[in-house]
This record gives C-alpha cells, structure tokens and sequence, in this order.
C-alpha cells in the first residue's frame, strides 16, 4: 500500500502545485477614489460675490487598508458646472490647500474675463478640452503630493469668483468636482 | 482497513492542496475587485468564470462502464487545470467620459493579465489607469474529490463535496464545493462493443459572500477497455455562471455591486485514457471546447 499512499501524494501535489505560488510581484491595484465635490452657494441679491470651502479627510476617499500602501495618485478629470438659472456671466477660481498648508491656484474658469453662466450648465471638463477651464499645475501637484504625506492630510477645496449683474437670483450653486486614481500596492 | 485510511489520507491531502492554493489567491483577488465598480468587474474577473465554470465540469467520468447491478463505491481525486490563453488576459475596459480618442475603452490586464494599461487623452494629457492582473499563472486548477456509488439498472450516483473554512482571523473566506451527477449505462441495453453511459451533473462552488458559481452539464460518455487501459472520450453540453457580490466603499458611499459572469464552455469533447493498476487508476484527459482544459486524477474503489 506505500506505493499507493506515494503515488497519490506525488499526485496531488503535482496538480495542487500547478498554478501555485504564481501570485504577481508588486501588483498595484488602482483606485477610483473621485470625485471630490465642492457646492458652492451663490448668495442671493445685490452682491455679486461668492466664495466658500469644503474640507475632507483624504483617508476617507481610500478604502479600509489601502491608505498606507498608495504609491502615487493622478487627476484623470476636473469639471466645473453650475445649477440655477441666471442670464448674467461669471468668473472664478478654484484653490487646493493640504492640511494646514498654503491656498495654491487649482483651476480658473474661465482661464481670463468671464463666460455666460449658461455654458456651465453643461458641465466643462478638462477631458473635454474645454476652453472655458485653465487647470494650474501647480495645484494639481499639491493635491498629489498629499497622497505621499503620512499621516494622510485633509483636502481643503475652495471656490470664490464672482456674477456680473445684480441682483443674484437665489438657487444658484458654482460645482467642482475633481476626479482621481490612486495606486496602492496589494496588503 | 488499510485501504480505507489511505483513502482518507488521500481525500486529506486534496482538501489541505485545494486550501493552500485557493486561500492566499481568494485574498489577492477579494480585495482587488472590490476596488471596481460593476461596469468594469465583468471583464476583469470574467475568466475566473470561464475557469471556474470548465473546471467545474471536469472529470465527471473516466469510463462509461457502469455494471448492471451489484454494489460498488469509488473514491476519486480530480485534478483540472483550464489553460489560460492569451485572450483571458486582457479585456476593453471602459473609459470614463471625455477621453480620446473616444474608443469608449481601453485595453488592460484582467486578473490574469499582467501590468495595467494607462491610457492618455491625447488632448489634455489626462491618464487614467487600470489595476495590474494579480496571477502570473498559464493553468487555472481546481482539485475535488468525488464519491460513486452504484450500481441501480446500470446507474451510478456520485456526489462531489469539499469545505474550507473561514481562515487568517476572518481574513479569507470560507470555500464550499458541491456537486451532484447521476449517469446510467446504456451499452447495457444494446450489444455495443464499447461501453456507453449518459449523465446529468450539477455543480456549485462560492467563495465567502463574494463569489458564487452553479454549473450543470449533460454528457455522453464512450469507452473501450484494452486490458488494462481503458480508452474514454464524450461529447457534453454545459453551462455555468460564475454571480459576483460585494459592497464597495468610495467617498464613504456604500455601493452594492452585484453581477453575473456566464461561463465561455457551452460544449466540450473529452478524450482520455484511464490506466488499471490494480490499488487504484489513474485517469487524465484533454477537453477542448471554448476553454480547453486537462483533468486527472487518481481512482480508489471496490
């Protein structure tokens, strides 16, 4: 019976090896962590001004486990739009700001003077080569460069610009929205 | 008595093989889909299904002999292994609005395939990437091991079953297989001189909450016996799908992803040869249908 009980190990561990231990080195799973939103309120009545922030944790967009393992993230997208309906123009600007840093210029919309406020209602994104948006590099770098930082840091995004005419109607929201990947290695 | 606790031995190794390739790999491969939404899932786990759903229906039978009555159990270990061709490495996966040139998608590595692709919008230079494949590996096995008995007028029952349990403090989970075939003789009732049996099969496999596969397949089997070596071969219609469930969590949005993989296999013929040596047999055979794949294994039985 020895040569039974060896023939079947030998078996068995022929087939149970065949696909073994063929796991990829460094694998790196990609993260669709976006997008990031930020409304903004356009006050209502005779100023023209708005401006205002949101902040996240940037450990909130990453899956449970994966925060410590990211290796580089990249920006695929930024779209800007608006909701309400107003017949005037508007011009603003979009800041990043990582944990306590500095306001660095993230988007411009548009890149000089203003655009109707119409041509936001559909959305204008970078992907679209949109000449309504004037992404800024600088501004894109920071918000990466987060992704590096240990512990990982908060993600303040801004918007302020301002509308042409008064008075401002009520309902009227400035969007962005930035989209964007991270790669992580598997834990 | 001797015979008997080789056979467990043997059922015990196949279990702890089955364990040591499936665990760590489930792990990989769980914490990796989760990261897709349902669009893109599909193609990158669909060989899994595919792989799943061949291996599923593998080593059924290694003879159509079946006898026209008299007790007889048999314990067999099967091996398969699904080759894993070009065309499972790589799917489209979609692109997300806006890129161009506006194909609508991209091609990368599926769960087989090998580093992501990064696609780049020739206008912005935008780029957007797809996860790396996580197995470097040219076959897909699955080990069962597979209970007969018969014989009723000719036909034999046999009963596929193997369980892993959850594993590394919940980190893997728990595995189940489970099939159920029933073949009867039909050479039996006609002067043929070869042996020739039909059979129905079912199978199920599920991997903790995230994967579940059922497959079923009829078959008609054909052997010749020359001494000790026994010619086998069929023709089989089959069916499998592979159902894939997780939650994903982005932005802190709970997300439930839910989708079906129909397995490639949808017609198979099996050709084998199966070697008496007395303690046992050894079984292997070639299938060829839109998934190729071998299977063998080792036979006990009285």
């Amino acid at each position: 019976m020895k040569p039974t009980i060896v023939t079947a190990f030998a078996v068995l561990a022929l087939l149970s090896s065949i696909g073994a231990s063929c796991v990829n080195d460094d694998v790196l799973v990609v993260l669709n962590l976006g997008p990031i939103v930020g409304k903004y309120r356009v006050p209502p009545g005779e100023n023209t001004t708005f401006a205002g922030s949101i902040t996240i944790r940037l450990d909130s967009l990453i899956p449970p486990g994966y925060a410590s393992t990211l290796k580089q993230a990249r920006v695929y997208d930024i779209r800007v739009r608006v909701e309400g309906a107003y017949d005037g123009r508007v011009s603003g600007e979009s800041h990043v700001k990582v944990g306590s840093g500095t306001r660095t210029s993230l988007i411009k919309f548009p890149a000089s003077g203003s655009a109707p406020w119409s041509s936001f209602s559909t959305p204008q994104s970078l992907l679209g080569s949109s000449p309504l948006l004037a992404p800024d590099p600088s501004g894109i770098s920071q918000l990466l460069q987060a992704f590096s930082t240990t512990p990982l840091p908060t993600i303040t995004l801004f918007a302020d610009g301002h509308l042409d005419v008064a008075p401002v109607p009520g309902n009227l929201y400035v969007i962005v929205e930035v989209y964007l990947q991270a790669d992580a290695t598997l834990n | 008595m001797t015979s008997l606790r080789t056979y467990l031995a043997a059922v015990c190794l196949g279990i702890a093989s089955f364990m040591s390739n499936t665990v760590a790999a489930q792990t990989q491969f769980e914490v990796t889909i989760k990261q897709f939404d349902v669009e893109s899932v599909r193609g990158y786990v669909q060989p899994i299904g595919d792989m799943f759903g061949a291996n599923m229906n593998a080593g059924l039978y290694h003879s159509a002999k079946i006898p026209a009555n008299g007790f007889h159990i048999r314990v067999d270990l099967v091996g398969a292994a699904t080759i894993i061709g070009d065309e499972q490495r790589a799917y489209n996966a979609k692109l997300p609005a806006g890129f161009v040139p506006e194909t609508g998608s991209y091609k990368t590595a599926t769960v087989f395939g090998g580093k992501g692709t990064t696609f780049r919008d020739v206008n912005s230079g935008l780029e957007y990437k797809g996860s790396d494949g996580i197995f470097n590996t040219r076959v897909f096995p699955l080990l069962m091991p597979q209970l007969s008995i018969g014989s009723f007028f000719g036909t034999e029952i046999s009963l596929r079953y193997m369980s892993t349990p959850t594993l590394g403090s919940g980190k893997f989970p728990s595995t189940t297989l489970f099939g159920l075939g029933l073949r009867h003789s039909v050479s039996q009732h006609l002067n043929l001189p070869f042996d020739v049996g039909v059979g129905a099969y079912y199978s199920s496999f599920s991997a903790g909450s995230l994967i579940e596969s059922e497959g079923g397949a009829v078959n008609v089997q054909l052997s010749k016996e020359f001494s000790f070596v026994t010619l086998y071969g069929g023709v089989a219609l089959e069916s499998s799908t592979t159902k894939i469930q997780y939650e994903t969590s982005i932005s802190n949005v709970e997300t439930q992803v839910s989708t079906s993989l129909m397995g490639a296999n949808r017609f198979r013929v099996t050709s084998g040869v199966e070697l008496d040596v007395q303690a046992f047999r050894l079984f292997a055979d070639a299938n060829f249908g839109r998934v190729k794949h071998f299977s063998g294994g080792i036979a006990f039985g009285f």
